[in-house]
């Protein structure tokens, strides 16, 4: 019967130690370089990371252009892409391409507009909470433009309310679906969205 | 109860069992019971299984307290014993044997088996978390004994497995973002996609998550793999790829001093580079002189800086410049076209690897006490000069101060050094990223000449006016001031109690404690090129005052990185051995915390002098303009810390085996696991795994008359694995990245979407086994039936680009895969006389398939166009799968055809387009697994008075390859091509080659539609032979005088090469593109006393 008891106990403590003392110790982060963005510093690090931010610009408009001209060696020494922007041939551009490139740009600086609404602006931390709001506006105004330039049909003011322009998003959450608006939209500084 | 004590209390007791079940399967089968139980006298002797007489052998009589032993000449006599007595014959170092009397009077001759390598008579199998007798297990167990280890002379232990383990196959040749995949290692093929690939290791009873070189395999006795559900199940949430249990040597209670000692020296060849059919230099040279002419390097050639150019093409613009004669210009030409660069490589750059191995125990045990004492040395010299220094120590202890308590502590440590050679392979040189076949490395005077990778020397030799410093870089001699040297300790202790409650109850309480530290040094001397290079880049020259301001001071250049990697495991745990009557009960319960962390730091020392040690201040904060293209740069080797990486676990678990009779067993396992990868949601973190399963001994039941199958039964199980990567995590997460080198912000990144969904992989093992042993035990094997599901499979799934952009899909638990497959095992004794020999077939079949996958790409056979290599999932198709275009042949201009529409075609735009739309219905044929759907091996052993001989055939069949071919595009951006001899030349020749023209400007598109084509497809079946072991035994029998109880001489040799392919182009269907392993030879000697 004592034995039979000590088992009890045994069993108890076993199962004790399994459960109570876990949740504590479950909640360790598994990486302390991992972040949940929420501070002001995490948000304008973001911003200031450039490779989303500064190295995105699509530069299919340009290649397409007629600003400068390549020699036939030089073109027959080009990639695949290469030739076939600087002659205007049709790609089958899959991902990664700069149509995600600039949305992943777009993504961010929605991401900080939403988040920044949730940090008080404070005396203290009003120049970087600007700072972080007014950069995010920027850039997000900045690659709309360049896709537009790049994926939205040539401005016509006849046509400019049902022609296809490029999907302007309105927050950062991924559920949300995707519309392609009218290029009208997007040729409007006004008509963007700023959260103004 | 049963987990350590059976263990310790040596093979006597735990082969109890069985030989009764034989015994009374015996008297069942013959009838014995006719005899009387009347009383008799009998004589004999005890020898060993060559001959020699065995003296002071214990005799004991079953069912009774009388023991008898043999005298000095290994003879016996005893007076009235039951006509039916069992002998019980025991003596230290040979298998335990029982001797039915059935009446026999004449002198009996009793034959003891050596038990120092047994192959496969052990009957207990270890799960880790406790043994259990094999008899009663109902799941997939594999054990590989000491002697099927010792068939194989490595280093590594986990690369003895090969060829000799049902069901666990090595992956060779594949690539893949998978995460945990260190040990290429599949234990019947894969049921995850993106998740981890590797089974888990488990070190006497812990998980081993330290380097797996460390383990001595001379200190491995067994090595036990997990195979099924109820197998795995009970390590929970990691043991989805199945588990690989590794257990030492110990000492035994009550055994004798015992000196192992094992030496050997293993030589490698050095690798075959000209495996490869690559075409020759000067075939090469002209096609770069083809290319000159053309213009392809003109913007190289002005480019500013001056950028470095090949041998050849700068030889080319000095005869173009007229700085050079035509007649010098064909000379140095001529000269460079009898170079091959493979025999430079073999001739500067490799050797023959040596290795050799030095290994020592002592272990023995008194009534209270056991110990061992091991330890290990290797030294290895590798192909590349570099070389190793590997010291491993093992002790061990057990301890018994009264008789229900026992205490265990071991210790194994490991020391590893590691020294860089001369660090060049084959084509690692190359200029600007095109290679040069006809490279060489010194003048004719055997002096180091300059080879320009990157900058030309035109710009290097006079860049500064003299005042940097000198900028050529010499490969034959750089090696000398640049030197790698690598630090490894390693300690994995464990200490356990184990207290007997109850004759049947025991508790356990183990703790095991795991640290393993990295240092990288890497020296790069002022001499070496590498130091020269970056304080050349960082230096500032005032053009006007003359002034040279060294911005990285002059000296050596020092970059330590070091590692450190812990964990800890507390285990409590329940035993319960319960056996009564007809009624026995095998029982664990126990809880498990598990955490593991890992650190590491960087730093770079500028200025470095060893002795007297003097180092330098470098700025890291501020950018200074690069020499070469005045842009502005950081100094690199700022202080770098990684981050801390903790995994944490806690578990609890039970499992539980009633066996009826010996007949009926029923087992079942639950365990919970819960971690700190996950989010919030504990109930993402707990996630119970649970395995059930029956096992029946046929040919014990009162039925089974069937004599001439003696052993016959079925086992049956079903259970859940899970598979976790520890890299995941289900918050949002953002990462600090390093100050950015543009605009020297520290920036975030954002990785990785919110998905509070994300679960672990789930494995669900059926699995069916029969097992048989014939009559005389001429033939025994097992045949398994396994099904193997993945379910919530991390996969990627196509989104919405405008959401978020930075990754072209995201993961979630979305995909599924199903496998089937079958091993079969079969051990035949062939001949058993004085001669012996024995053969293992292991054959495994398996096919695993992708049955769900979000991604448009998995549902087109399209996608593994460019498969094989890697895992590409397309519904209803193998994870590893190839498919390639219909070839249509050469058309009259040597282009490649493929078909459209079914009609030839070289609109290779329109032949993707009908690949992608069409599928296997167009222009597609699916040809099969790229891995081996069948697979195994044939072990042949032959032993004959001292000499013993075994053989490894390994066989990889059903399954597809690509070979090597040429592509023009490649060739034109500087890549060396197989093939080009038998490219298309001039109409006609399109009737007997398939290799396309060669033609500039390159037809890419071409090229991309031959390289999937299917005439670079083939057949990969082959046979090859493993390894052969010769051995020769010297024993005590034969001389008194002679010091060691026994001494083998061995010769292994390996990698012995395919002795059968299907391929009709002498291709390794393993390595068809790279260089196979090379050939191995391995002398030594093993010895006991």
């Amino acid at each position: 019967m004592r034995n039979k008891n000590l088992l009890a106990a045994l069993f108890a403590l076993l199962f004790m130690a399994g459960i109570c003392s876990c949740k504590k110790y479950l909640e360790k982060k598994s990486n302390t370089s991992l972040v949940t963005p929420s501070t002001l510093k995490d948000l304008q690090g973001i911003l200031d990371n450039p490779n989303v931010m500064n190295l995105q610009t699509s530069a299919f408009g340009e290649a397409s252009a007629d600003d400068y001209f390549l020699p036939l060696a030089t073109y027959n020494g080009q990639g695949l892409l290469e030739q076939k922007a600087y002659t205007w041939q049709v790609d089958l551009y899959n991902y990664p391409n700069d149509w995600a490139y600039g949305y992943n740009a777009v993504f961010n600086a929605n991401f900080c507009l939403e988040r920044i609404e949730k940090i008080e602006m404070t005396q203290q931390n009003k120049t970087d909470w600007n700072h972080v709001k007014g950069s995010a506006l920027f850039y997000r105004a900045y690659y709309y433009l360049n896709l537009a330039w790049v994926f939205a049909k040539t401005y016509d003011e006849a046509t400019s309310t049902i022609d296809l322009g490029i999907v302007l998003r309105e927050g950062s959450d991924f559920n949300q679906p995707s519309k392609r608006s009218a290029i009208q939209k997007i040729d409007h500084p006004a008509n963007l969205p700023t959260d103004h | 109860m049963i987990t350590i004590t059976k263990r310790f209390n040596g093979g006597g007791f735990c082969l109890k069992p069985l030989k009764a079940i034989t015994v009374l399967l015996f008297l069942l089968l013959h009838g014995a019971f006719t005899l009387l139980a009347q009383k008799m006298n009998v004589s004999g002797s005890v020898q060993n299984d060559r001959g020699a007489p065995l003296p002071m052998v214990s005799l004991s009589v079953r069912g009774t307290d009388r023991i008898f032993v043999t005298d000095i000449k290994g003879n016996f006599s005893i007076s009235n014993v039951d006509a039916r007595s069992v002998f019980i014959v025991t003596s230290i170092g040979y298998k335990t044997e029982e001797y039915e009397l059935n009446g026999k009077q004449g002198p009996v001759l009793i034959v003891l088996e050596n038990n120092s390598e047994e192959l496969d008579a052990v009957e207990l199998i270890s799960t880790g978390y406790q043994d259990i007798p094999k008899e009663r297990a109902t799941g997939s167990f594999v054990k590989i004994g000491t002697a099927m280890l010792n068939q194989q002379v490595g280093t590594n232990i986990l690369q003895r497995l090969n060829g000799v383990t049902s069901g666990l196959q090595f992956a060779i040749g594949k690539q893949n973002g998978n995460p945990q995949n260190k040990t290429n290692i599949s234990i019947r093929g894969l049921a995850t996609i993106n998740g981890p690939l590797d089974p888990l290791i488990v070190l006497d009873g812990f998980i081993y998550e330290g380097d797996i070189s460390n383990i001595n395999p001379n200190d491995v006795e067994d090595v036990t793999v997990l195979k099924d559900a109820a197998a795995t199940s009970i390590w929970g949430a990691r043991a989805g790829n199945g588990v690989i249990i590794i257990t030492t040597r110990k000492g035994r209670f009550n055994q004798k001093l015992q000196v192992g000692i094992n030496i050997n020296t293993i030589i490698n060849e050095k690798p075959n580079l000209h495996y490869s059919r690559q075409m020759s230099s000067s075939q090469y040279i002209d096609v770069e002189q083809m290319l000159f002419k053309n213009g392809y390097f003109d913007a190289q050639i002005n480019s500013s800086p001056l950028l470095a150019l090949t041998p050849a093409v700068e030889l080319f613009l000095k005869r173009r410049k007229g700085i050079i004669s035509a007649q010098d210009s064909a000379i140095g030409i001529d000269a460079m076209k009898q170079v091959d660069s493979r025999d430079e490589y073999l001739r500067h750059f490799y050797r023959n690897a040596i290795t050799r191995q030095y290994a020592a125990n002592v272990r023995g045990g008194g009534n209270n006490i056991n110990y061992i004492l091991s330890l290990g040395y290797d030294e290895v010299t590798d192909q590349s000069y570099g070389r190793s220094n590997k010291l491993n120590i093992k002790m061990e202890n057990n301890y018994k101060p009264t008789k229900n308590l026992l205490i265990n502590i071991g210790v194994y440590y490991t020391k590893l050094k590691t020294t860089s050679g001369r660090g060049l392979t084959y084509n690692s040189l190359n200029v600007n990223g095109r290679q040069v076949p006809y490279l060489k490395f010194d003048d004719a005077n055997g002096k180091a000449v300059p080879f320009n990778a990157s900058l030309n020397e035109r710009y290097t030799d006079t860049a500064g006016g003299g005042k940097l410093l000198n900028w050529k870089y010499y490969p034959l001699d750089n090696y000398k001031y640049t030197k790698g040297t690598g630090h490894n300790n390693e300690l994995f202790a464990t200490a356990g109690i184990q207290y007997k409650l109850l004759p049947s109850l025991s508790l356990d309480v183990r703790y095991q404690y795991q640290q393993q530290e990295n240092e990288l040094i890497q020296l790069n001397e002022r001499e070496s090129f590498n130091a020269r290079g970056i304080i050349n880049a960082f230096t500032e020259i005032n053009r006007a005052t003359g002034a040279v301001k060294y911005n990285i001071p002059l000296g050596a250049i020092k970059t330590t990185n070091n590692a450190l990697v812990q964990s800890h495991t507390g285990r409590a745990q329940l035993n319960m051995n319960h056996e009564r009557n007809r009624h026995s009960v095998y029982a664990i319960a126990g809880g498990e915390v598990r955490a593991s962390s890992g650190n590491g730091n960087g730093y770079t020392t500028y200025g470095y002098n060893e002795d007297p040690l003097t180092y330098a201040n470098v700025d890291y904060v501020n950018a200074y303009p690069l020499f070469v293209s005045g842009a502005y740069d950081y100094i690199p080797g700022a202080p770098t810390i990684s981050a801390e990486q903790t995994n944490r676990f806690v578990s609890i678990y039970a499992n539980a085996a009633y066996t009826y009779d010996n007949r009926y067993t029923f087992s079942a396992s639950a365990r919970r696991d819960g971690s700190n990868i996950f989010g919030l949601s504990t109930n993402d973190k707990w996630k119970p795994l649970w395995s059930a399963g029956g096992a029946w001994k046929i040919s014990h039941e009162k039925f089974y008359h069937f004599k001439a199958v003696s052993t016959l039964s079925l086992r049956f199980t079903y259970g859940r694995s899970g598979n976790v990567d520890l890299g995941r995590s289900a918050l949002a997460v953002a990462r600090y990245i390093s100050n950015s080198n543009i605009t020297g912000l520290p920036g975030t990144s954002i990785t990785t979407l919110n998905n509070p969904g994300l679960k672990w992989e789930q494995v669900g093992i059926l699995n069916i086994g029969l097992d048989f042993a014939l009559k005389g035990n001429v033939l025994d094997g097992s045949l398994e039936y396994y099904q193997k599901n993945g379910t919530d499979l991390y996969g990627a799934t196509p989104y919405d680009y405008t959401t978020w952009g930075a990754l072209r899909n995201i993961t979630k638990n979305v995909a599924s895969t199903s496998a089937w497959g079958i091993d079969l095992v079969l051990n035949s004794r062939n001949i058993n006389r004085q001669i012996k020999w024995n053969t293992t077939f292991l054959l495994n079949f398996n096919t695993a398939k992708t049955t769900k996958y979000d991604i448009a790409s998995a549902a087109r056979i399209s996608s593994i166009l460019a498969g094989g290599t890697g895992i590409s999932p397309v519904v209803g198709k193998p994870l590893y799968a190839v498919a390639a275009y219909k070839w249509g042949g050469l058309d009259k201009t040597g282009k490649p055809q493929g078909y459209v529409n079914g009609v030839l075609s070289t609109d290779y735009t329109a032949i993707t387009s009908e690949g992608i739309t069409k599928g296997v219905d167009g222009n597609i044929i699916y040809l099969g697994s790229a891995n081996p759907t069948v697979s195994g091996a044939i072990i042949n052993t032959i032993s004959w008075k001292n000499f013993s001989f075994s053989a490894n055939l390994i066989y990889r069949m059903g399954y597809y390859f690509k070979r090597p071919f040429f592509a023009g595009a490649g060739l034109i951006a500087g890549t060396v091509q197989t093939n080009y001899d038998k490219r298309w030349q001039q109409p006609g020749d399109e009737a007997f080659t398939n290799t396309p023209a060669f033609i500039y400007p390159a037809n890419e598109a071409g090229d991309n539609f031959y390289r999937q084509s299917a005439v670079n497809v083939l057949k990969g079946d082959h046979i090859r032979l493993q390894y052969i072991n010769l051995g020769y035994t010297f024993n005590k029998a034969g001389s008194n005088k002679f010091p060691f109880k026994d001494l083998q001489v061995y010769l292994n040799a390996a990698n012995l090469g395919i002795i059968w392919r299907t391929n009709k182009e002498n291709l390794d269907p393993d390595y068809p593109a790279t260089i196979p392993p090379v050939k191995s030879i391995a002398l030594g000697v093993r010895a006991n006393f």
